[in-house]
């Protein structure tokens, strides 16, 4: 991040230093000319100082030729000789600043030692000149009394007389000369000055020009980083995960994906401890193991697309109450991806999604897939058993538990389960069991037999508390969902009945059959006992003619219809005006069909579409008739009760009448068929039908028909 | 370019198994081990450069393999193959130095693309 | 479930009993019922059960066994908040616990108090739920489990 090029900066670089070598010129130069000016101004001095010279050397010469005119200078001539030295040293330093003005050299002034250079300005040159050729003569008479004897009495006069000559003119090319000097040197600041405000000025420009790539740079990429800003925030806000980096340190970045809120169903999440966050809304396992997969990623050599299938948080269940008491529990998949900076893993960026709706599905979808499974098996059950039976069982079933609940339910906390409720409870139990082992539902009767253990156990136990019940209770609960679920597989098959069957056919009625004698004659019989009990009745045959059996058989055969057609209409076949409730045809429909089987036996089935046989009724009527007491009649099962039909003395029917009540008529039925080797199975569905289906040996002995035949007249 | 493999489990039909897929894809198996023992001995004698490692085994589990592997020689490139009854086991092995981990059971294109991803070069 | 999870619920409402009062309720007879017959009494704590089986866990409570329990704690204010408080109090302690015993499947909500019979407790329809009857000193309340 923090590794750029030159390329970028160049121009900000060499602004910089342009801007620096201004400022460094304009401080070179003015320490240049400052110094200039500086020994300018020594020069402007000595300049000065040479004026002041003249003036002096004059006015000391003159002193000396009036000392010597007025004879003031005695034998020790101490005053004189003291003017005359004044005079040579006032020429030895106006000689030596010339010089030094001249070629340059090292002169002491009043501040000390000074640096002078010779002039190089033409004018002070020609100026200079001037004042050295007025010089050269005083200086030879000065040269001249210089060099006299130190008692020597000096000749002043044509030294004065130069001096007076030329005092004037020297004034004047000294003062030309200072004056030149002087501006000489005023240029000089000037320059000074000009080159400082260029200096200054270029510096400013160079300044004001970094000033204005800076703020453009700095503009422009503020663009840039604002549209970059946008363009995140854009995508943060309207994605539907929710993301966010997390750092080695386990923080969560500042910035979160809008959706992240939602998703984990907290909010102000930027900065946050993820661990913290964590914790609470996972099991301790699930974040242990959380924070080492985290660790992971960030600290250890390891291929992250090979370590994905740890991810401990890739399907968590987090949930939140509802005011209802309800919980909302939602599913979330929480996924890391490295960040890498230069080779190294400096972040995790974290993506957090609302799989609730797949995890939902996913988990339907397994349910229904068991729940068809578990069925079909059922179902290849329920499709072999007797429907009716089945009804029934079921029936008898629910009643079976719902009993057993009962008992549990009124045994107090007080007195408990006595042990004469267990065999209560044991015995529904395996009367259940029976039926359904009768009815191979092998999974309801292991069940039933795993209860019975249980209840088995408990009778073992000498002292029983009634918290040991709750385990029978579980089971309770088992078998009503396996009761529940046939029930639901039968509704669907019967469903699919509903669906596929069609109108049946009226009964192809061969006008030939119709019309032999013995159909007539079971038809007329039909109607007969119809009228009698206000019902309609509708018969019709198929099969074989009966004229082409052996006597002693077509009798059989002819009694025992008679027998299921007084029945049929006396008991099962309902008024015309139920029927019509029932959604079936106002006249009770039955169907007779007489065919060899082609092994030896004669097969009768005897069909009508009435109410059928209705189990309870025959209990009852069993304890009416005293055949059963009430505990048989409430434990009998549906075999035992419908075989009871066939039963003597046993009749569904409270009122006694000519056709049914007395109890006799089935029962003979069943007899005789036995007498002549065959045998009688029933099959019915209360509300539907009731279908006798009878097996006669083709050479069945004639002597039981008659017996039969007496039967027949004593029941009419 | 081929590379040794060394496979570390304790199923001889797993064993077969990733031999037989990774024969055909640049491996040579210079070594099977039933157990992390007899792992260290065949390590020092045949110096893989790739080992795929079961974590539930007899004698000397994946874990503690692992570790003594990677201390004999760091630069080893371990592929934990194991199933995923303990995602917190499977987390441990990848600390003590394995880089992968592929989870059983596997098809063989889930072994040869694990092994693609262990031996790359890139990141992650 | 069922049969362990059951236990787990019982033997909480009994320690809870057990450490306030020094006395353990009577259980029951353990029962199922409908849905639309379960027992709910005067104040009844309701915990909300997601995860891997849905439904909800409540003690139901008439009126005197929360008086009674209250003055047995040392508590003279017997006005209904109190009591509501004390049976939102033995649901939270059940919750809280029921939350150390069962899996990470199985979510255990904050309880809820419902007061009265008026306001419907959201329970599974379709599904027989266990009633165990509880008995302290004399009064009857009830644990009633109903999960899917």
């Amino acid at each position: 991040m923090f590794r750029f090029g030159l390329g970028k900066y160049r121009t900000i670089i060499i602004s910089i230093t342009l801007f620096l070598v201004f400022d460094v010129g304009v401080l070179a130069m003015t320490f240049l000319i400052s110094r200039q000016i500086a020994s300018d101004a020594v020069s402007l001095n000595l300049a000065g100082q040479q004026r002041t010279l003249v003036q002096q050397l004059t006015k000391t010469a003159l002193l000396l030729e009036q000392d010597a005119t007025q004879g003031i200078i005695d034998s020790s001539g101490n005053s004189s000789f003291s003017e005359l030295k004044e005079l040579i040293g006032t020429a030895d330093l106006f000689n030596a600043t010339l010089e030094a003005f001249h070629q340059g050299g090292r002169m002491v002034d009043g501040r000390g030692r000074v640096e002078l250079t010779p002039q190089d300005d033409i004018q002070a040159a020609a100026q200079f000149k001037l004042l050295e050729e007025m010089w050269v003569p005083i200086n030879v008479e000065l040269q001249k009394i210089k060099s006299l004897k130190s008692n020597a009495k000096p000749d002043l006069g044509p030294l004065l007389l130069v001096l007076v000559a030329d005092n004037l003119n020297l004034l004047t090319v000294s003062n030309m000369l200072t004056s030149r000097m002087e501006s000489l040197s005023a240029a000089k600041a000037t320059n000074l000055r000009i080159v400082q405000i260029a200096g200054i000025t270029l510096a400013l420009i160079n300044f004001g020009f970094i000033l204005y790539y800076f703020l453009r740079q700095l503009r422009t990429s503020d663009h840039a980083v604002e549209r970059a800003q946008k363009e995140t925030e854009d995508i943060l806000r309207t994605t539907q995960e929710g993301l966010f980096l997390l750092d080695t340190d386990f923080r969560m970045g500042m910035q979160t994906s809008h959706a992240l809120s939602k998703i984990l169903g907290m909010s102000d999440l930027a900065g946050r401890d993820f661990l913290a966050l964590l914790k609470p809304i996972v099991t301790p396992k699930t974040f242990d193991t959380a924070k080492e997969y985290i660790e992971l990623l960030l600290r250890h050599d390891v291929k992250e697309k090979l370590v994905a299938s740890l991810n401990p948080l890739d399907c968590i269940e987090v949930s939140s109450p509802q005011p209802n008491g309800a919980i909302e529990s939602r599913f979330l998949n929480i996924r890391f991806n490295r960040v890498f900076d230069a080779g190294r893993v400096t972040h995790l960026l974290v993506t957090a999604t609302d799989i609730t709706r797949r995890v939902r599905l996913e988990r339907e979808l397994k349910e229904s897939e068991r729940k068809v499974q578990d069925q079909m098996g059922m179902m290849v059950h329920i499709l072999q058993a007797d429907p009716s039976l089945l009804q029934e069982f079921l029936r008898n079933a629910i009643k079976g538990l719902d009993q057993i609940n009962e008992e549990l339910r009124t045994g107090t906390a007080t007195t408990g389960m006595s042990a004469k409720r267990i065999d209560m409870l044991f015995r529904i139990s395996h009367r259940l069991k029976g039926d359904a082992n009768a009815l191979k539902l092998e999974a309801v009767a292991q069940s039933l037999h795993a209860f019975e253990n249980l209840l088995d156990g408990l009778r073992a136990n000498p002292v029983l508390r009634n918290e040991d019940f709750l385990p029978v209770t579980v089971r309770v609960k088992g078998l009503y969902a396996e009761i529940h679920a046939i029930q639901d597989a039968l509704t669907r098959v019967a469903q699919v009945r509903g669906v596929v069957t069609v109108e049946p056919p009226k009964p192809v009625q061969d006008p030939a059959i119709a019309a032999l004698p013995f159909v007539q004659q079971w038809r007329s019989f039909a109607q007969e006992i119809a009228q009698r009990h206000e019902k309609e009745a509708e018969l019709s045959y198929q099969g074989l003619d009966l004229a082409k059996l052996a006597q002693p058989l077509r009798d059989a055969i002819n009694s025992i219809v008679n027998q299921f057609i007084r029945n049929a209409m006396a008991h099962g076949v309902e008024l015309p005006g139920e029927r019509k409730q029932r959604g079936k045809p106002a006249a009770g429909r039955i169907s007779v069909y007489v065919s060899d089987a082609g092994d030896g036996f004669l097969e009768l089935s005897f069909r009508d579409d009435g109410a059928g046989i209705d189990p309870e009724k025959i209990r009852v009527a069993a304890v009416r008739t005293g055949r059963l007491d009430a505990t048989a009649a409430k434990l009998a099962d549906m075999r035992k009760l419908i075989s009871m039909i066939f039963e003597p003395g046993v009749s569904t029917r409270e009122v006694v009448d000519e056709d049914a009540g007395r109890g006799v008529g089935l029962d003979a039925v069943k007899d005789m068929v036995t007498r002549m080797g065959g045998r009688v199975r029933i099959g019915t569905t209360v509300g539907e039908y009731c279908h006798f289906r009878v097996q006669l040996p083709l050479g069945a002995a004639a002597e039981n028909a008659n017996n039969m035949t007496d039967v027949n007249r004593e029941a009419a | 370019m081929t590379f040794k493999l060394m496979i570390v489990d304790d199923s001889n039909i797993i064993r077969g198994k990733i031999s037989r897929t990774l024969t055909q894809h640049r491996m040579e198996i210079v070594a099977t081990a039933a157990n992390g023992e007899d792992a260290i001995k065949q390590f020092s004698a045949n110096q893989p450069d790739v080992v795929t490692m079961d974590l539930t085994m007899p004698r000397m589990d994946g874990l503690e393999c692992i570790r003594k592997l990677r201390r004999m020689k760091p630069d080893l490139r371990i592929l934990v193959v194991s199933a995923l009854a303990d995602k917190a086991t499977a987390i441990q092995a990848l600390k003590e130095g394995a880089q992968g981990f592929l989870c059983k059971p596997f098809s063989e294109d889930d072994l040869t693309d694990a092994m693609d991803e262990l031996l790359g070069e890139t990141h992650g | 479930m069922d049969e362990q999870q059951l236990r787990i619920f019982v033997d909480l409402v009994r320690q809870y009993f057990d450490r306030e009062t020094g006395r353990l309720p009577e259980i029951g007879s353990p029962h199922l019922g409908d849905a639309t017959a379960l027992p709910i009494y005067d104040f009844t704590g309701v915990i909300g059960i997601s995860g891997e089986r849905q439904g909800c866990v409540y003690v139901t409570a008439y009126r005197e066994m929360l008086r009674a329990l209250l003055l047995q704690v040392g508590e003279t204010d017997v006005a209904d908040n109190n009591l509501c408080d004390l049976v939102g109090e033995v649901a939270n302690t059940i919750s809280g616990n029921a939350r150390i015993h069962f899996g990470p499947n199985f979510m255990i909500s904050v309880p809820i108090v419902v007061k009265g019979t008026a306001q419907a407790i959201q329970v599974p329809r379709n599904i027989k739920a266990y009633i165990i009857p509880l008995r302290w000193h004399k009064h009857e309340a009830s644990l009633v489990v109903s999960l899917q």
